[in-house]
């Protein structure tokens, strides 16, 4: 004990030598217990919620996988394969005004 | 190593090595403050557990806008107080009872009265005086807290804070004359 130390100081370091030797070990290895079966946990969820995610997703129709969405046409740079025709460029034909009448 | 460092490093690498440290450090002092204000050996070695998990679970929130060991003890004494509360059905273990208690002198007790008990006497004090006061008396004396941050533990004012320890002292002050009169001191 060093010699500043109040009474209510004293008191501290004397009860707190009760806690030594395999109390302080059983606390010590249930508390790392603990914190391993949270990590478990936390590492189960980041593996599996995402997936879970998805399955709920798709089993209610949606479509959430980012691989799988479908990319908006670029109607300004047409792919080669569909030149002049793609809707883009030109507007579906009219129809005729004659037909109409 | 500073204690900051050792969060900041268990943080970012979850090391058991940090996690070893703190509790070698802090461990048996929560320790010790459990079995005074629960007064029980096995109930203060789960209460200890229980507060080690809380300040873990917790550490990235600790803000470092107060040394580690205040927050670290401020945990232990709302877990206990919360734990008494729940055990003894007490609505509020601080609950203001100055106005019931007309027989506390106007006067300051002096730190001297409580600070002069030998071990065994303080021991017999604390025993015999409310866990709030207990509580309250260790944070002062005991762990150097400031009245701000005691008010900022047991969310109260300053001004009821001081009122308290005022009490507590009373309290302490009449349980050593009627345990220990013809006792010196």
């Amino acid at each position: 004990m060093r010699p500043d130390m109040n009474n209510f100081q004293k008191l501290l370091e004397e009860q707190s030598s009760l806690y030594e030797g395999a109390k302080r070990q059983k606390v010590q290895n249930n508390l790392l217990q603990t914190f391993g079966i949270f990590k478990f946990v936390g590492q189960l969820i980041d593996v599996y919620l995402p997936a879970m995610v998805n399955v709920i997703v798709s089993s209610m129709g949606g479509r959430l996988d980012e691989n799988e969405k479908i990319a908006p046409p670029d109607f300004k740079n047409p792919p080669p394969d569909l030149g002049e025709s793609h809707p883009g460029k030109i507007s579906p034909e009219l129809p005729d005004l004659d037909d109409l009448r | 190593m500073k204690d900051s460092e050792v969060i900041h490093s268990y943080l970012e690498t979850q090391a058991s090595r940090c996690f070893g440290l703190l509790y070698d450090r802090y461990s048996a002092k929560i320790f010790s403050k459990c079995i005074s204000l629960l007064k029980d050996e096995v109930m203060a070695q789960d209460a200890t557990q229980e507060i080690f998990t809380k300040i873990f679970l917790n550490l990235s929130r600790f803000g470092e806008k107060s040394k580690f060991s205040t927050w670290v003890y401020s945990i232990t004494y709302n877990y206990c107080i919360d734990f008494l509360r729940r055990k003894k059905k007490q609505k509020d273990i601080f609950s203001d009872e100055m106005e019931k208690a007309p027989d506390v002198p106007d006067e300051e007790i002096s730190d001297k009265v409580l600070l002069e008990m030998n071990l065994v006497q303080l021991k017999v004090v604390l025993d015999n005086i409310p866990p709030g006061d207990q509580a309250i008396l260790l944070m002062k004396y005991q762990d150097d807290m400031s009245i701000r941050d005691i008010a900022e533990t047991l969310d109260k004012t300053e001004s009821a804070v001081k009122m308290k320890i005022k009490r507590a002292k009373a309290k302490a002050q009449q349980v050593r004359e009627e345990k220990f009169t013809e006792q010196p001191i």
